[in-house]
């Protein structure tokens, strides 16, 4: 009886953990899907600001499995900060994205030469 | 004791199911040979080709495909930063890249994929509780032109229509499909879609998952 009792705790584990195996993500995205469309379908200093607050929170909090800040991350946070004439700040993020991410570079590496102009 | 057994049986029966759900003949590898053999790393999202009559939704769907991408393991470029170069380059109209060269691409992003989406349906039926998308995923090797991937979905959601269909009951699943908004069931879309992808540099599974099963090339759902 206990035995019994034993295996099907056992398979009720491995159950789930065969349904959760690939269900953690490589990052933490917060509510950023959200902040991003919500600015695209509406451009405030409101609508702004909360998606400001989203690249803090994903640049500071990282759970995900890598514990790296996503591809396109920084580089998208020092679009919003230049836009907002932040262009010092926004040229560090901008680094920190191709040091990240070296295949950003011909992309990210010719903005950050035409910003330092 | 009777009864745990019967449980016991379940269980076994249940993990016999969830092992083998995924044990089909299509693979990643056999669906997707090049994409293993050409090794991408980064990809770009084109900007939507729209077919409905909604102008905005190329705006509103475009950065949803973003976090799925990077989910899998790839190096997305920023949907921001992008989208700003088409419109400056005058490439925002992906019909004119979709069949064309996209060695720009490459040269220009340095980005090993394009994604090209073509948005064919995007239509809310409030008074029939349902939302429906439907949309082509194509992807292209910027280096040989060469189409890598190509699956579409059509996504159905609709409230649970109560048995009892009162006015109260037929109001509240009328109230939750208008509240309910469009880029939900597209970002759906996009997972289920886009799960069959092989996995990038950044991906658990890179150069692991030859072997995992793929669905049908059109995928058609509806879920409640």
């Amino acid at each position: 009886m206990k035995k019994l009792k034993l295996i099907i705790v056992i398979c009720l584990i491995s159950m789930g953990c065969i349904s959760c195996m690939s269900s953690k993500s490589l990052y933490t995205w917060h509510n950023y899907e959200d902040a991003s469309y919500v600015y695209t379908k509406k451009q405030t200093d409101k609508t702004l600001d909360k998606l400001i607050k989203e690249y803090k929170y994903i640049i500071s909090h990282q759970k995900g499995i890598r514990k790296a800040v996503p591809p396109g991350i920084y580089a998208e946070y020092a679009y919003l900060l230049i836009k907002m004439n932040n262009k010092k700040e926004g040229i560090v993020m901008l680094k920190k994205e191709v040091e990240l991410y070296p295949e950003s570079k011909m992309f990210v590496g010719r903005i950050i030469k035409q910003l330092e102009k | 004791m009777r009864n745990l057994k019967l449980l016991l049986s379940l269980c076994v029966i249940c993990l016999f199911f969830v092992s083998c759900a995924n044990k089909k003949s299509l693979t990643r590898v056999s669906q997707y040979p090049n994409m293993y053999k050409e090794k991408p790393v980064s990809i770009v999202i084109m900007p939507p080709i729209n077919k409905t009559n909604f102008v905005e939704v190329k705006e509103y769907f475009y950065a949803s495909m973003y976090k799925v991408l990077a989910e899998k393991g790839y190096y997305v470029f920023s949907p921001y930063l992008a989208m700003d170069l088409f419109k400056s380059e005058s490439a925002y109209d992906s019909e004119l890249f979709i069949k064309g060269s996209l060695k720009p691409f490459r040269n220009i992003i340095g980005a090993d994929l394009a994604l090209f989406t073509i948005i064919n349906k995007w239509e809310k039926q409030t008074l029939l509780n349902k939302i429906t998308v439907n949309i082509e995923y194509i992807i292209r090797s910027t280096r040989t032109g060469e189409i890598l991937f190509n699956r579409k979905g059509e996504l159905t959601i609709s409230a649970k229509s109560s048995s009892g269909a009162s006015i109260l009951d037929m109001a509240v699943n009328i109230l939750t499909t208008a509240l309910t908004d469009k880029i939900i069931v597209a970002r759906k879309c996009n997972n289920i879609v886009l799960q069959d992808l092989p996995e990038g540099k950044y991906g658990l599974n890179y150069e692991k998952d030859q072997n995992v099963s793929v669905g049908n090339k059109e995928i058609n759902l509806k879920l409640n």
